[in-house]
């Protein structure tokens, strides 16, 4: 991650973040979350991004869920996780049979720039689960792939901002 | 900035070119071919751009090549999405027409775009499993398809700006 991008991230609030950087909900995002139901089986899946009080969801499959307070919700900083000591109510969030959103279990993937934990994928189940199967390397690479795409749109608005800037100098 | 970038991979006609895009062999593209595979359950992936002689394999799964012959193109560059669920006659044929041999028993292929306009394809397909991908495989695939689309898009914009960038420097 180049320097710039360090320095927008840190000086700026998530909600800011988002908003200028251009990474608010989109198709892709929703994608991602997609492949990672297909993968996992999960009956929910969701990619956020991480702020001190704030996850911004950027993309969902699975039902419909809107941003949560960070103290709503766990966050997982490893590359992988699952967690199946959960039982977590998503309160405006629901799943695409109308219930509310309640995970009872969860996998989560870290989204990484430059090595510092940004965001996760994060798979809910309504029931208890312990075993995801042998799909740890693809959601992985998911992840990777995600993060990868996170970095270059980042790098593209910023420096899309570079050259109005220097167009209007 | 959209029609120009459109028409400019729509007329990819070389890898060097293709390079200077950073769409070229890579671990990443890896990556994306290696998820079209596993999520339809497929054992071989190809992502590729289509130039006007041969297909540019950017990223691939189960596949050291680097290009494909054009072959079949009538077939192989005409449908957004083309499932093949017994794809042993087409390789007979083609092993009789161009003497290249694959093993590739059942095979699905996915346009790839930039902005709307095909650029290439992510092609699944299976060493030995014949038959159809269903409904959730199609869908699937199709993301994915759409992710690579998306991708190729972003660094192809990026490259772009870098361009008008040096313009306004220079």
């Amino acid at each position: 991650m180049t320097t710039a991008i360090q320095k927008l991230l840190t000086e700026m609030s998530p909600s800011e973040a988002v908003q200028e950087l251009d990474l608010g909900r989109s198709q892709f995002f929703d994608d991602v979350a997609a492949t990672f139901v297909r993968l996992t089986q999960a009956d929910a899946s969701l990619v956020i991004l991480v702020g001190p009080d704030e996850l911004h969801v950027v993309g969902a499959h699975g039902g419909e869920f809107s941003n949560f307070q960070r103290s709503m919700d766990r966050t997982s900083a490893q590359v992988y996780e699952v967690m199946s000591d959960f039982d977590i109510q998503y309160p405006n969030s629901h799943l695409v049979n109308g219930k509310q959103a309640r995970a009872k279990s969860a996998v989560f993937c870290a989204l990484r720039l430059n090595g510092e934990n940004v965001g996760n994928i994060v798979g809910i189940f309504t029931e208890r689960r312990t075993d995801f199967g042998d799909a740890q390397d693809e959601l992985i690479k998911l992840a990777d792939i995600t993060s990868e795409v996170l970095r270059e749109k980042i790098a593209f608005k910023l420096m899309l901002a570079d050259v109005f800037a220097l167009a209007n100098a | 900035m959209t029609p120009d970038l459109s028409a400019i991979l729509g007329q990819m006609d070389d890898p060097q070119r293709a390079a200077a895009y950073e769409l070229e062999r890579n671990v990443f593209f890896d990556s994306i071919a290696e998820l079209g595979a596993k999520v339809v359950g497929r054992n071989i992936a190809s992502l590729y751009l289509e130039m006007h002689d041969k297909n540019y394999v950017i990223g691939g799964y189960n596949l050291a090549r680097k290009t494909w012959p054009l072959m079949q193109k009538e077939v192989f560059r005409n449908y957004a999405f083309l499932d093949v669920p017994d794809a042993r006659p087409y390789m007979e044929k083609i092993a009789k027409e161009y003497g290249k041999t694959y093993q590739v028993a059942s095979m699905t292929i996915c346009e790839v775009t930039c902005f709307g306009k095909r650029v290439g394809a992510l092609g699944v397909g299976d060493s030995a499993k014949v038959g159809p991908l269903a409904e959730a495989d199609k869908d699937a695939l199709l993301r994915v398809a759409r992710m690579a689309s998306y991708v190729i898009e972003t660094r192809s914009a990026a490259q772009l700006l870098r361009q008008d960038l040096a313009a306004i420097l220079s």
